[in-house]
């Protein structure tokens, strides 16, 4: 039933309830009394079935007031068996007083004579219902937040068959005029109704089952355990006395239908405290083992929530001496890292060890003690050193060292990354909790120490992406941002990095008498090397060309400067080029650079240009001037040059082939016709073809120029 | 990725490093390591012997250059022998045959040290 009223009006419904069967009851007092004649037979039948709806509409809206006014769900649970013990104390002494105060309607089974002492009697069995009433609907309440502190599948399956059949006994106590009376589970069936069988048997089944759900003791600390046991006597006691101090006989002649229901409830009570008191009585003998268990999950929970927070690598091993130390009670502990490229342990962190001790530290390597620690992946522990083979050994280390636990850390790949120690001053100090815990918190400190590891690496990470990113940027303002104008030239050019930095690099340049050149480059090497070397080049390069007139000259000199600056392994390929003035002539250098593929339009023929040449950095420079060559192209209109880097001709497909020569040479010669930047495109659109979703793993720079005539 | 491994064989003072597969950046330091050891042990009369060697990148050709200054000096070399067409075309275009001697027998480049 869920009525969701407002809290003002539930209250004034249950007055109004209250009032109306109070009411219902001493009509006819009322009526004598004011020497009213009512017609009996029609009158009390409708009454009797409105105080009957007014009692059960009571408990409803009792139930409802109390769950939002009491909220037992939400109370902690020493709070709700008190709340318990409170009711039914409170139902007790209220029984206990209207006994005192009406002393002779207890036994009487009607109405004294006399309209004052008429209402006396029905105020007595008004207030000893409505007692009843006002208890046992939050004690059921609470026993149903006893049931359900650890719900499982069918906990609400039985809780709502209960309320069927109490909603059935209800029915049926209202048709039969009896109450189910339970003592057919004992007495026998004789002479009792079948439907009286049935209901007091199914509903102390499901009781029963009900009463089974007390988790929650199983989770008492120990001295808990102790205190509700032996409370709980008393309180057994109550209810077992409660049922003939407050029902017996009154609340059966007040309302049948009240009466089933404290019947019910007291049934329900005696089968869930009993069997409460069994499980409390059964517990008692191993509340120890629960305790420590309790306490080791709570410290190794405390211990990896502060781990947790701790994401400083710096600070995590002290944290973690410090917390081994204090949850195992031990005057010291220590922590100690494995180095692998020294397959050694360096101690790292520790509680309570002297600098000598630190420096002498017989547990640095993996043999002896350790040695077992490490291969069988297992906690130690000495509780004797006098028994041990290497008590001696640490004895003459730590004098006070009496007893020790150790438990190596791994990580999530299984890999050693330490071992955790602590010691005591005394023999057997430690026991096999103390080892399981130090086990639990080995474990967690890996995962911590592992966290931090991530962590760090990952901001180390970011911090280098910033910079390769700025390194980019920077990068990427040395390469030209316009093209330059050549009469009767298209000019255009593509770059693209594989990696956030790369080797590759392009320039329009002017020699001294002002005419204009190219030059495409490649450092060997990638990353951030390569750019730093890319930066000087163009350095050079641009120095050189205000100075210089000749190609060759230019690339001599750079090869020069490089030689000296650039190490041994590394060497960078260009090739340089110019445009002579008033003629239609390119004069180039190869610097150990990929070929440059040259279109003749007229005869629509390729032709790969590879005169001889060094790459700049490879020779101090004797060798270099002597094979440097210098070659001309004489330019018609139609004609166009192609200069790459070799990640154009090395860029490669899913299936690991490269584009390769023939490919862009037969691109060359399908791109007769078209303006350079038409080329450019045409080139771009076949190299993304051809290498798919494929990642470039070389940067990828060409340039076209094509001579327009 | 593909494999790169490197034989050596001493004969004389002559060393012969058989290098096999794909020399690039990630394989270069093996190759760095076999010619860094004989370094160290004086021995700087080499020949490389190519036959096996599929692919050399950049990375791949910095080795030799890292090394040749050293090597001269000490009046040894590194001789090249057995290079595959495909892989002397890569050495071809940076210009190695001018700085370095290439041969096509191991024998031819033993012979040169004599």
């Amino acid at each position: 039933m869920r009525l969701q009223l407002s809290g003002k009006l539930l209250y004034t419904l249950i007055l109004v309830s209250i009032a109306g069967i109070f009411l219902s009851e001493s009509v006819f007092t009322l009526a004598g009394y004011f020497g009213l004649r009512l017609d009996f037979s029609v009158v009390t039948f409708s009454l009797e079935n409105l105080r009957t709806l007014l009692i059960i509409g009571l408990i409803l809206l009792w139930r409802q007031a109390a769950k939002e006014r009491l909220r037992p769900g939400e109370l902690p649970l020493p709070q709700k068996l008190w709340r318990l013990v409170a009711l039914l104390t409170a139902n007790f002494l209220g029984a206990f007083l209207l006994k005192l105060i009406f002393p002779d309607f207890i036994e009487a089974d009607s109405a004294p004579a006399g309209a004052g002492a008429n209402l006396a009697y029905t105020l007595f069995h008004n207030l000893a219902g409505l007692l009843a009433i006002f208890t046992l609907v939050p004690i059921l309440m609470i026993l149903r937040q006893l049931i359900f502190y650890k719900q499982r599948r069918t906990t609400r399956l039985y809780l709502n068959l209960f309320i069927i059949l109490l909603a059935l006994s209800t029915a049926w106590v209202h048709s039969s005029d009896q109450i189910v009376n339970f003592s057919v589970i004992w007495r026998g069936t004789a002479g009792s109704s079948v439907y009286n069988v049935i209901l007091a048997w199914s509903l102390s089944v499901i009781i029963l089952f009900l009463s089974f759900r007390n988790d929650w003791i199983t989770y008492l600390p120990r001295r808990q355990k102790f205190i509700y046991f032996f409370a709980g006597i008393f309180v057994f006691v109550e209810i077992i006395t409660v049922r003939d101090v407050l029902f017996n006989p009154y609340l059966q002649r007040y309302s049948l239908i009240m009466a089933n229901f404290a019947e019910v409830a007291w049934v329900f009570l005696i089968l869930y405290g009993g069997l409460a008191m069994i499980t409390l009585l059964v517990h008692l003998p191993t509340a120890r083992a629960v305790d420590r268990k309790l306490k080791e999950v709570n410290s190794l929970y405390g211990f990896t929530r502060k781990l947790n927070t701790q994401l400083d690598y710096q600070k995590l091993p002290q944290m973690i001496t410090q917390l081994t130390a204090e949850v195992l009670g031990s005057q010291s502990a220590w922590l100690e890292m494995f180095e692998s490229e020294h397959n050694k342990l360096a101690l790292i962190s520790h509680i309570n060890l002297t600098q000598q001790q630190i420096l002498n530290n017989p547990l640095d390597r993996i043999e002896g003690l350790n040695h077992d620690l490490v291969y069988q992946k297992k906690p130690l522990l000495i509780n004797d050193m006098s028994q041990n083979p290497h008590g001696q050994e640490l004895l003459r280390w730590k004098k006070d060292l009496r007893s020790l636990v150790a438990a190596p850390l791994f990580s999530s790949r299984e890999q050693l990354m330490g071992i955790i120690y602590a010691s005591k001053s005394q023999s057997y100090g430690f026991d096999n909790d103390d080892v399981s815990l130090l086990e639990g918190f080995a474990n967690q400190s890996a995962i911590a120490l592992e966290n931090a590891q991530l962590w760090q690496s990952s901001l180390e990470r970011e911090r280098l992406e910033q910079e390769l990113k700025v390194a980019r940027e920077v990068q990427l303002k040395l390469l030209p941002q316009t093209l330059p104008r050549i009469p009767g030239f298209e000019l255009e050019r593509f770059f693209l990095t594989a990696n956030e930095v790369g080797g590759d690099y392009y320039d329009f340049i002017e020699f001294a008498d002002g005419q204009p050149g190219v030059v495409i480059g490649d450092v060997s090497g990638k990353g951030t090397s390569a750019a730093f070397y890319m930066a000087e080049f163009k350095g050079v390069i641009q120095t050189l060309a205000s100075a210089l007139n000749d190609p060759k000259d230019l690339v001599c000199r750079a090869n020069r400067i490089f030689y000296s600056t650039i190490e041994r392994k590394n060497f960078l390929t260009a090739i340089v080029g110019k445009f002579l003035s008033g003629e239609q002539t390119f004069q180039f250098v190869r610097a150990g650079h990929s070929p440059l593929i040259f279109y003749r339009h007229s005869s629509s023929e390729i032709h790969f240009l590879q005169p001889q040449g060094l790459g700049i950095g490879m020779d101090p420079g004797s060798v270099f001037d002597a094979v440097a060559e210098v070659h001309s192209v004489q330019f018609q209109p139609g004609d166009f040059l192609l200069l790459f880097t070799d990640g154009l001709v090395e860029a490669r497909n899913h299936a690991g082939e490269e584009f390769g020569e023939e490919r862009v040479a037969s691109l060359a010669g399908r791109a007769g016709q078209l303006s350079a930047a038409q080329i450019k495109r045409h080139i771009l659109d076949e190299v993304t073809a051809f290498i798919g979703d494929t990642p470039l793993h070389d940067d990828l720079t060409f340039m076209v120029i094509k001579f327009r005539g | 990725m593909a494999n790169f491994d490197i034989e050596r064989k001493d004969n004389g003072d002559v060393t012969i490093l058989h290098a096999n597969g794909y020399l690039d950046a990630h394989t270069a330091p093996e190759f760095e390591n076999a010619l860094s050891t004989l370094i160290q042990e004086k021995r700087f009369k080499i020949v490389v012997s190519l036959e096996g060697l599929q692919y050399i990148s950049s990375a791949g050709l910095g080795v030799f250059m890292g090394f040749i200054e050293e090597v001269r000096q000490n009046a040894g070399d590194i001789k090249i022998s057995e290079v595959s067409p495909r892989v002397f075309k890569v050495f071809d275009l940076l210009g190695f045959p001018s700085l370095y001697e290439f041969y096509d027998s191991k024998q031819a480049a033993m012979e040169k040290f004599k």
